[in-house]
């Protein structure tokens, strides 16, 4: 099966070309990483894009494997978002824009990767607040997202 | 949202009516949505991460979403019949008796439960909900509401 996409610039539009049935989590991950190849983030090395891929790619399952789920715990514990977890600081900055563009549950796997928590108490379960917490504490590391 | 993807989680809302009543937010969770609140989630994750009363314990077990409850008025009752003059809050838990979700009752003596980082949803009864996702229903609470 083969596919070729465009990717127009100004809409986000793709066209796929052949004989193709792609689910709508895969047409997702698709538009996750041409987005990612045309975002000012420019990979530096195969590596990076290499994880950027996989992260994107262990995102979109465990999003879609905890969809309507409000413990915490599963949340978190879900077998895709530990592997984000094991993917180590590198996938770090790859969260970082991810919470920027679509505040999610991503607060477990920053802590446990970074070891930190700039959170205070005040701002616990504040989503907006612990967002703006951790995208401050980026940049300051000097994380590009 | 997806009808079809809800009703493919929850097999059990293709058996009554039920409506969604909002957009997806990462706002609020099913806890908050059950005491009224729409800007905070509330949930005793063990990263310590989320907003609980620091003088509650901070696990999932039942008895945890009961005491928070009770905090705030709420004493365990044995059904989930509309009742004048109390409001009820329907604890689920699954098979290890951890809290898994908590459902509202509304004063048409339907429910609403937000889902997780998803939608709101009305549904007609708790059984609606009851599966694999959330697990079964665990405990009922009632509380006296002032007119």
């Amino acid at each position: 099966m083969s596919t070729v996409l465009e990717i127009q610039r100004d809409s986000f539009e793709f066209e796929f070309e052949g004989n193709l049935a792609l689910s709508e989590e895969h047409k997702k991950i698709v538009f996750w990483q041409a987005e990612f190849a045309q975002s000012c983030y420019s990979p530096a090395s195969r590596q990076e894009e290499n994880i950027g891929q996989e992260f994107y790619k262990l995102a979109v399952q465990w999003r879609e494997e905890t969809r309507y789920l409000s413990s915490i715990s599963e949340i978190s514990m879900n077998p895709e978002y530990q592997k984000i977890i094991g993917m180590g600081g590198e996938v770090v900055p790859f969260i970082l824009r991810e919470l920027k563009q679509s505040p999610a549950y991503w607060f477990w796997a920053l802590k446990a990767i970074t070891r930190v928590d700039p959170v205070p108490v005040q701002h616990k379960g504040n989503i907006e607040k612990m967002t703006e917490c951790w995208l401050k504490w980026g940049l300051g590391q000097g994380y590009v997202f | 949202m997806s009808f079809e993807k809800l009703e493919e989680k929850f097999p059990n809302l293709k058996r009554e009516s039920y409506r969604i009543t909002s957009e997806a937010t990462t706002q609020y969770n099913c806890i908050a949505w059950a005491i009224e609140k729409d800007d905070l989630v509330w949930w005793p994750d063990t990263m310590d991460q989320y907003s609980w009363p620091q003088d509650i314990v901070r696990e999932e077990g039942l008895d945890a979403f009961i005491s928070f409850f009770r905090r705030l008025g709420y004493e365990v009752c044995d059904d989930d019949l509309l009742e004048r003059g109390f409001e009820k809050i329907a604890l689920y838990v699954d098979e290890n008796a951890r809290g898994t979700h908590a459902a509202k009752q509304l004063k048409n003596g339907k429910w609403t439960s937000k889902l997780g980082p998803d939608e709101d949803i009305e549904h007609d009864t708790l059984i609606a909900l009851v599966g694999a996702k959330l697990g079964v229903i665990g405990q009922i609470l009632k509380c006296p509401v002032t007119s």
